[in-house]
């Protein structure tokens, strides 16, 4: 009996680009648009600018994915990335070296995760009440470690932490071939390692089962309880990480960095094609999607539109993608 | 009055819900509607209540083709879970949508309170509705289609879920609704309740009326027989167990009590080779049951299986397969996927949670030929097959875990004769070949006559003694015995 294949991998990948055609099609778009409209868009300092500045925003944003495909939500990945960055700087700045200061930064970052996922499921609270509050509260929390002021380490630091300063300064600068800095590198291995676990792995497979039907998992005794509490971990994590490249990147912290991150984050997730009912999700497409915000907020801060331009234009791509999305659902249901 | 549905046809896709359905109801007499799972009733009571359109056939009064259906006749439904709003009133519940007065919050006018006082709820005029008991419910249900001047009344399953003393109070009422002239529709799977109440019992099968058993010739017995002859039989015909010694225990019970009082000291044996049917009306403690053997339900007491009553183990060797397939598939993965579903390291993927996608691409393709799923691509998705291919499955999918005892709820509910055939081959197979068993519950006599060895009849939270299949020549002769038992 002959067997039916599942289709090679390149036919997977073609499915799924298709699935995020639309964010592909926007964003060369976008790239085209700006290219024109202004010569300094389309060069390579500029890419590297604008990958650089899409690398925490895609980070996060992979985090983000996970929860959505489980079925819940995460309004907290701003907070925790203000709030784990600041940790690090408070605890730097008061002479705990380094490489203890980052594991107990990103260690913070994932209790907090699990914090929520654990109010999630044992309390019951929906996560958009949980992680609403969480935000409200990790903000506070920031203000209340820091007074309310910005840290620099590399002034606070007294002599004989130069080599400290310039580790932390090349987790995030590093120049590697072609300029590339450390920070996409990140994103890059981090984007790889969330698609295998996503598309390869058990976890994922069964993630988007959880996502899509919460009953049927429960009945079919999947690990559902474990997975949530994995789930928003690695999202806590992810921001956590997020906050600290940046702070890497920057050199400061302020107390109330992080807190616009938030819609651009949930933004690149549903764009990028998940469903915000749970079970469907795109690893490329999420990305996709933070390149084509990096690159309006990029192109438009290029040709002197202003602040507000930026945060028009993700708004109307956001609303217009999952506009897109439900009427291609409305025209499914109505052929089947 | 008289109320007539006639030749009524209703489509869905390609599926025939209603062909040809002829139904007569008088003025006060109670019409019973009787018939198994699929029949059909449901889309009757839709079409009564005016919420889907008849693609032929009229609905006459007196003779006369109903078109206005907007305020003339009401038609009021009584179903078995109340379409009120949980969150007001009862008061407020009777009040809603016929406010007279656009902008102030209305009041009780003297009518309502005379008809809350008529159905004995006037005292809970004020509390809020989903803090109220069914029995409540359904007659705050009753009230406001009594205020509204409805005259006829459909009762869907209407004391599924209700006390012995409540179903008495509910059955007085409708009896009260009858002797004032209005028409009475039960609907309804307890034969008893039929035999009692009922003027007349109308059988439905297949979107048709099979016949109609008139006062004089109602009788629990009766009901029983017509209503086997209505039930889809699959053809298949049972290995001849007798050889098969059932000696060895597999899966034992004791003193088991649902954290929710539905079943008490439940006490129940299974043993190794076995097909255990469990039948029961809703609310007998039948479904619950399953549920729980499994562990998806809280409860107390004893159970071992193979001498082990590790709690780990038993979770890990009973699986359930709910009855729903909106429970059992994943609609929005692929055949695939859903096969192995149950399945983890090492079937489909390494201990360090890689996936094996040829292992996962081998056993969906043995699931499609030793399952007979008829499929283009395994990849595709779920919602292109149809509901008997859909079910298989949902059973393939249990079988390729290989638990110890499978636990079925309705494994063939809304499939077609030759998949429901192949899935009970497929259960036997099973449970034969390497001498696991299967608990099932069943809502039709001829599936137990069909697929069981033994049954057992859930009545109020107690179980039977079991009967033996074999004891029984014909499903007629088993229907009448379980029809006494429920």
């Amino acid at each position: 009996m002959e067997n039916i294949k599942r289709g090679g991998l390149k036919s997977r990948i073609l499915a799924r680009l298709q699935v995020t055609s639309g964010v592909f099609i926007a964003t060369i778009l976008a790239l085209i648009f700006f290219s024109i409209a202004n010569p300094h868009f389309f060069t390579w300092i500029n890419i590297l600018g604008i990958l650089r500045a899409m690398s925490a925003l895609a980070i996060m944003a992979l985090g983000e994915l996970l929860v959505i495909v489980v079925g819940e939500i995460d309004l907290s990945v701003g907070a925790v990335y203000g709030f784990t960055a600041m940790l690090l700087g408070i605890l730097w700045s008061n002479e705990i070296s380094i490489f203890l200061s980052f594991p107990l930064a990103l260690f913070s970052s994932i209790v907090i995760g699990v914090i929520i996922s654990l109010l999630v499921i044992f309390v019951k609270i929906p996560s958009f009440v949980v992680t609403l509050g969480m935000m409200s509260l990790m903000q506070g929390v920031t203000m209340l470690i820091c007074d309310c002021r910005s840290i620099s380490p590399a002034y606070l630091l007294p002599q004989g932490f130069e080599h400290e300063v310039a580790f932390f300064n090349s987790m995030a600068h590093l120049a590697l071939p072609f300029n590339i800095p450390a920070q996409v590198v990140w994103m890059i291995i981090i984007a790889i390692i969330i698609s295998i676990l996503y598309y390869k792995f058990i976890f994922g497979f069964r993630l988007r089962a959880i996502g899509g039907n919460l009953g049927a998992s429960r009945l079919l005794k999947l690990p559902v309880v474990k997975y949530k509490i994995i789930v928003f971990a690695i999202s806590g994590l992810l921001s956590g990480l997020a906050g600290i490249l940046d702070f890497a990147f920057i050199g400061t912290t302020n107390p109330t960095s992080g807190s616009t991150l938030t819609f651009p984050v949930f933004a690149a997730v549903i764009i990028g094609g998940a469903s915000l009912s749970g079970g469907k999700g795109n690893v490329l497409g999420t990305l996709v999607a933070a390149a084509l915000l990096a690159v309006l907020s990029n192109g438009l801060s290029l040709l002197n539109v202003g602040a507000f331009g930026q945060l028009i234009f993700t708004g109307v791509v956001t609303i217009g993608a999952v506009a897109l999305d439900t009427m291609n659902i409305g025209k499914k249901i109505q052929k089947s | 009055m008289l109320l007539g549905m006639k030749g009524i046809v209703k489509r869905y896709g390609n599926t025939l819900a209603l062909d040809d359905l002829e139904i007569q109801a008088k003025s006060g007499e109670i019409l019973g509607i009787a018939g198994p799972n699929g029949a059909g009733k449901s889309t009757m009571i839709r079409i009564l209540a005016g919420e889907e359109t008849p693609d032929s056939g009229q609905i006459l009064i007196d003779g006369e083709p109903w078109t206005n259906r907007s305020d003339e006749i009401n038609v009021a439904v009584v179903h078995q879970e109340s379409q009120l709003f949980p969150n007001l009133t009862v008061a407020e519940n009777l009040l809603i949508g016929r406010e007279t007065n656009r902008i102030m919050r209305p009041d009780i006018g003297s009518h309502e309170s005379m008809m809350m006082e008529k159905l004995g709820i006037h005292g809970h005029a004020d509390s809020v509705l989903g803090r109220c008991s069914l029995l409540v419910r359904q007659l705050c249900e009753i009230c406001r289609a009594l205020v509204k001047d409805a005259e006829v009344f459909l009762f869907d399953e209407p004391n599924s879920a209700l006390t012995e003393d409540e179903s008495k109070k509910l059955f007085e009422q409708i009896h009260m609704l009858k002797e004032s002239g209005k028409i009475v529709i039960l609907v309804t799977h307890r034969l008893r309740e039929l035999s009692i109440h009922a003027d007349r019992v109308t059988i439905i099968r297949d979107g048709r009326n099979t016949c109609t058993i008139e006062k004089e010739e109602l009788s629990e017995h009766r009901l029983a027989e017509a209503f086997v002859v209505a039930e889809k039989k699959s053809g298949y015909l049972r290995r001849d167990t007798t050889g098969h010694t059932m000696t060895d225990i597999l899966l034992q019970i004791r003193n088991f009590r649902h954290h929710a009082g539905v079943f008490k000291n439940v006490e129940l044996d299974m043993y190794k080779g076995e097909v255990l049917a469990v039948m029961g009306v809703e609310g007998s403690g039948g479904r619950e049951l399953l549920r729980s053997v499994c562990g998806l339900d809280l409860c107390k007491g004893e159970v071992t299986l193979s001498g082990k009553q590790n709690r780990s183990f038993l979770l890990e060797s009973l699986h359930f397969l709910p009855a729903s397939r909106r429970n059992s598939l994943f609609y929005h993965l692929s055949i695939c996927d859903n096969l192995v579903m149950r399945l983890d390291s090492p079937e489909i993927a390494y201990c360090w949670g890689y996936l094996k996608s040829n292992q996962i691409e081998e056993i969906s393709n043995r699931s499609r030929d030793k399952y007979n799923i008829l499929l283009s691509s395994i990849g595709q998705s779920i919602t292109s097959l149809s509901g008997g291919n859909q079910q298989k499955v949902a059973v393939a999918g249990i079988l390729n875990k290989n638990p110890l005892v499978l636990v079925l709820e309705e494994p063939t509910r809304g499939v077609d004769i030759q998949s429901k055939a192949d899935i009970y081959h497929f259960i036997r197979d099973y449970t034969s070949s390497r001498n696991c068993g299967a608990m099932v519950y069943c809502t039709e006599v001829s599936e137990v006559f069909e697929l069981a060895d033994r049954v057992v009849v859930a009545k109020d939270g107690k179980l039977s003694d079991s009967l033996n299949i074999n004891d029984y020549s014909s499903t007629e002769e088993l229907a009448r015995k379980i029809a006494k038992l429920q």
